[in-house]
């Protein structure tokens, strides 16, 4: 029987994960910003990297109504500095076709922006996770770009694999070289745009991996570690909490406001 | 002002057929003498006698002796009608490209600038076919005023309307018809089912009888009856048969024949290797002009209606629905037929008129739908254009007429379109100046001509967003959804209220004197000072509510001048069932409502107010799930949306065309005033000096049925509910500088001020209402007919 990704989790137990990407300097006036993950937003499901529409939809309410500012990787020094600016990234991983429903509509409403790492082989398909998922599709990546509001990210092109529970960890140098390279050399294609971040598939990453991505020109990459994106801040080690059903509207916040 | 005064300032008005509707609410109310005398003569001048002596017999049996009413009785039986003059005869043909005209002995091209005419005016549904003689006659100058040259109905009216156009006509102004004949499907789909045939053969027997003057239909529920003696062959244009054919029926009939392709030839017309239904089609449409030929000696031009869905072009971008899953990795039910929008066609261009009136292609064709008339043409000038322009290629010389075109003037958009010719969405200014230019795209085109959808807004029709929403739904006729797509097409408003709009939100106070005040506050006590100059902008004085069959309105009064950077208001609306809803108020104002609220109007500028529902309200996030409120203290407001057009999928699987979602939530500033100078038909909110009135549509809050105070509830056991009214509470704060959270007091809670002045559950007030039955209403015309006016006159009637 195929695992979900969530089995997979639960089984690793995180084993793979590395340390903790602690903050160097940690200044209490200092921004910190919080790096959301989403995956799909649906009714059909209800697992670890699923949120309901409406859930989603009421998270994005508080961020506007809250005075947050969203924003893009490349954004980032601007507003780590000191001061009581609010702002948050948001982040989607795989690509699912609902981002188009769900997502881009409030993106548009709120004026916010959101980094999609896709999967690029699966780009105008769908991959299983409990049941099929239909993914977005270059067209609408392009259209999404075009407003402003959305830059990609690589996922890697096909190494979000299993892989006998050891992910990317699982192939060779150059498997993985190539692997970033075709992604990148797609996107530019497909985009007209070089793609700068790179989201770790199950959050997994060691030095290896690490050395190749920066290689590859990869200049934000983006982990599954707890933390905010902060002053000093390793930015080839971006913390991220993802976010799901189990997030009510309280635990948002207070993961929003600090208090992890 | 009551019913029946307000009925007689209807007639005076000349008014006559709103005035009927008002004379019904008194009457429902209270029988009387004066309310039967008023329906009476409402009838009366509205040319329906017999109605008029009925209505006049009835005030009689309650005062006998009131002399007024003879009077009234002896002026019907009067009424002696003019014998009308026969004229039996065709003076169009289906030409090269063109409809033609016979003029002094001269055919010369025709281009049609139409208007389509329904039966739905608010009360009503179609089968009761309410509308009177002077109804029509009013309506036939008003179009002609514009330049609309014909006019098309979808099946057989009662005798007032033909005997209106026969006056008409008759005036020396001109008015020409396409007589439409209307059919239901046949059971199982089988068009050659013999009851189905002869049902089919009823229904054009009688059209063709009735343009010559020359029936007498019984009565039967759900159609027109009586003696038709208005001889209208001669201002008759054609015959346009059948709907928009849906394609499981046409598919379903086709595979029950074996899709075995035929040739066929008639008396009058042929087709030469046409599909089961194709042949179908023709043999009917050859009957009818056999049997007008027979019996009248001439046959006028003819029609079958089709729409995009079943032309015989390819779409590409168009795949089915069953494919599209397929190809996104999902599945579908396929044992039953999903109504795919390419695949089936009638191909009429295969039709030749062999002799008679001729045969001409009808199409319904609306910029929007289906999501081929975008996404086939993304990369053309005009996407309409190049659409009409393919069809029309296809057609070859066979004249090719758009017999439904056009935008509504509603509040929630249905369909995305490119260029912003959406479904709905538009002011009523934007509507004219879009038909205006869909009209000209059809000149342009090449068509034998355009007829516009259409005259009046129809209360009782419903668009694919609402369709599962209006319960029950035999009562959608009595209210106004100015949400909905499909009730907003008319030139002619049917809006709420009489002699004019309730509420104009021109902040005119007399609009509000028969108001409700649920709250009232003299002494000038608030829950919270900040002593910076202006505190007595949050500070409220009172708040009124008031409602039509379209709207609830709401007004409040503050202590002094509106200023958004200083306060912001929140007015909470609880429409069912208090215990449940949201209970904290956003914004930082940390505020718990006494009772669950399920919508929440925030306003804080021309710009930035919005109404918000409660986050397991909203239709579209929630759906295929429940959709009903579920008590929550954490403040889970959401935007309202609907997702227009899904994600599509090329028929190749290469090319993905993105979801159109659409906002419902920004409240929109303005007036309704056309002389203001913040005039927009959508306004849904205005300020000025110290007062904010509001305009909030029932279809919006989630009403199913506001006249019998119905509200969604979808869950296992039940689709709606019944509310006992709406419970609203109001909140004033000072915002943080260019944010909308209120800065903190120091209390529990940062509010500065609040209706009721103590928030428990026992002092919230309920505004509540009598259910009805007959909807009050007046008829404006829209500022889009005046602007569609300026388009027509640049199109030439001789192409």
């Amino acid at each position: 029987m195929p695992l979900t990704r969530r089995d997979f989790l639960k089984l690793s137990s995180g084993a793979f994960i590395l340390p903790l990407s602690l903050p160097k300097n940690l200044f209490a006036d200092y921004l910190k910003i919080p790096v959301l993950m989403y995956h799909d937003i649906s009714n059909e499901f209800d697992d670890e990297y699923t949120i309901s529409p409406p859930l989603f939809a009421a998270q994005m309410e508080w961020l506007y109504s809250n005075g947050y500012k969203t924003i893009f990787f490349n954004e980032v020094d601007k507003f780590i500095k000191p001061g009581d600016d609010r702002a948050a990234i948001i982040t989607f991983d795989d690509g699912y076709a609902s981002f188009g429903s769900y997502t881009f509509p409030l993106l548009k409403e709120y004026g916010f922006k959101a980094t999609i790492n896709a999967i690029g082989k699966h780009i105008g398909s769908y991959i299983k996770l409990a049941r099929n998922r239909p993914l977005l599709s270059w067209d609408e990546y392009r259209h999404f770009i075009k407003s402003g509001l959305v830059e990609l990210g690589c996922h890697t092109y096909d190494l979000h694999i299993y892989k006998s529970g050891l992910g990317i960890l699982g192939f060779t140098q150059k498997e993985i070289e190539d692997d970033f390279r075709l992604f990148q050399d797609v996107a530019k294609k497909e985009t007209g745009h070089d793609t700068k971040i790179l989201a770790w598939p199950y959050g997994l990453y060691d030095k290896k991996t690490m050395n190749i991505a920066q290689r590859a020109g990869f200049k934000y990459i983006l982990t599954s570690n707890e933390g905010y994106l902060q002053k000093d801040s390793d930015l080839l080690k971006i913390p991220r909490r993802n976010i799901n059903n189990r997030h009510d509207l309280v635990s948002f916040q207070q993961y929003l406001r600090g208090g992890v | 002002m009551n019913f029946e005064e307000l009925g007689f300032l209807a007639l005076n008005n000349n008014d006559n057929q709103e005035a009927i509707n008002i004379f019904r609410r008194a009457l429902e109310k209270k029988k009387s003498a004066d309310g039967f005398i008023g329906l009476g003569i409402a009838h009366y001048n509205l040319e329906d006698y017999q109605t008029a002596r009925w209505a006049f017999y009835k005030a009689l049996e309650m005062e006998p002796d009131n002399k007024e009413i003879l009077i009234h009785i002896s002026n019907v039986e009067k009424i002696k009608k003019q014998s009308p003059l026969p004229q039996k005869q065709s003076l169009f043909r289906a030409a090269k490209d063109y409809l033609e005209i016979l003029s002094d002995g001269k055919w010369s091209k025709f281009f049609v600038k139409g208007m389509n005419i329904g039966l739905g005016i608010p009360g009503y549904f179609p089968g009761e076919y309410p509308i009177k003689k002077g109804t029509y006659l009013k309506w036939f100058e008003q179009m002609a005023d514009i330049g609309i040259n014909a006019l098309r109905n979808y099946t057989v009216h009662p005798p007032s309307f033909y005997e209106a156009l026969y006056q008409f006509n008759q005036s020396g102004k001109k008015l020409y018809l396409f007589q439409g004949i209307w059919v239901e499907l046949p059971e199982g789909n089988n068009f050659y089912e013999p009851t189905f045939n002869r049902y089919v053969q009823e229904n054009i027997k009688n059209a063709v009888d009735v343009i010559y003057g020359n029936a007498s239909l019984p009565e039967k529920p759900g159609y027109a009856h009586g003696t038709y003696e208005y001889d209208i062959s001669s201002n008759t244009i054609g015959f346009i048969f059948g709907r928009e054919w849906e394609s499981c029926a046409v598919k379903n009939f086709n595979e029950l024949r074996t899709r075995e392709i035929k040739d066929f030839k008639g008396e009058f017309l042929s087709i030469h290797e046409g599909t089961p239904f194709e042949i179908w089609i023709v043999k009917i449409c050859d009957f009818l002009q056999s049997y007008e030929y027979e019996k009248y000696k001439t046959s006028h031009a003819l029609s079958a209606a089709n729409w995009p869905t079943l032309d015989p072009l390819y779409h590409p971008s168009e795949s089915r629905y069953e494919e599209e899953l397929l190809l996104q990795g999902l599945s579908a039910k396929t044992d039953i037929c999903n109504e795919n929008e390419d695949m089936e066609s009638l191909d009429v261009a295969k039709i030749r008129a062999e002799k008679g009136g001729g045969f001409f292609a009808t199409y319904h064709a609306y910029p929007y739908y289906p999501d081929f008339m975008n996404n086939d043409y993304l990369d053309k000038e005009n996407t309409f254009l190049a659409y009409l322009k393919e069809l029309k290629n296809h057609h070859g010389n066979q004249p090719v007429l758009v017999a439904e075109f056009g935008v509504p003037s509603c509040r929630e958009v249905a369909h995305w379109h490119r260029d912003g010719w959406h479904h709905g969405g538009h002011n009523e200014l934007r509507q004219g100046e879009i038909n205006g230019l869909l009209m000209k795209t059809i000149y342009k085109a090449g068509m034998a001509g355009g007829i516009l959808f259409s005259l009046y807004d129809e209360w009782f029709k419903k668009n694919w967003l609402f369709i599962d929403y209006y319960i029950p739904a035999d009562r959608k006729a009595f209210w106004f959804n100015i949400q909905d797509a499909e009730e907003n097409y008319g030139l002619l408003a049917m809006y709420p209220g009489y002699p004019q709009k309730k509420v104009s939100l021109t902040g005119k106070k007399e609009e509000w004197k028969e108001s409700r005040v649920l709250y009232e506050k003299k002494d000038g006590s608030t829950v919270f000072k900040f002593n910076d100059g202006f505190d007595k902008t949050r500070e409220f004085k009172r708040l009124l509510v008031q409602h039509d069959e379209g709207f609830i309105y709401i007004l409040i009064e503050i202590n002094e001048k509106i200023n958004f950077t200083e306060a912001n208001y929140l007015i909470g609306l609880d429409t069912c069932r208090p215990q449940i809803g949201e209970f904290l108020l956003p914004f930082n104002t940390k505020l718990i409502s006494p009772i669950g609220l399920k919508f929440l109007i925030h306003l804080a500028g021309k710009e930035k107010s919005r109404i918000l529902v409660c986050h397991s309200y909203d239709k579209y996030l929630n759906w295929p799930k429940e959709i009903k409120p579920v008590i929550s203290k954490q403040g889970c407001w959401v935007m309202m949306k609907n997702e227009a057009n899904k994600r599509r999928v090329s028929k190749d699987g290469k090319k993905y065309f993105p979801s159109r979602v659409f906002s419902m939530s920004r409240l929109q500033f303005g007036s309704l005033n056309r002389n203001s100078p913040h005039y927009n038909s959508l306004a849904d909110f205005f300020f000025t000096d110290n007062i904010i009135e509001l305009r909030i549509p029932w279809g919006l809050i989630n009403f199913t049925d506001p006249s019998s105070k119905m509200v969604l509830w979808r869950d296992k056991n039940d689709k709606a509910i019944k509310s006992d009214g709406i419970k609203i509470i109001a909140v004033s704060y000072k915002p943080v500088k260019n944010q909308l959270q209120a800065e903190n007091t120091g209390l529990v809670s940062n509010i500065t001020d609040s209706f009721p002045q103590t928030l428990s559950q026992n002092n919230i007030a309920t505004y509540s209402w009598n259910d009805w039955v007959t909807p009050i209403y007046h008829t404006y015309l829209k500022e889009s007919y005046y602007k569609y006016k300026e388009y027509l006159s640049q199109i030439p009637e001789v192409a």
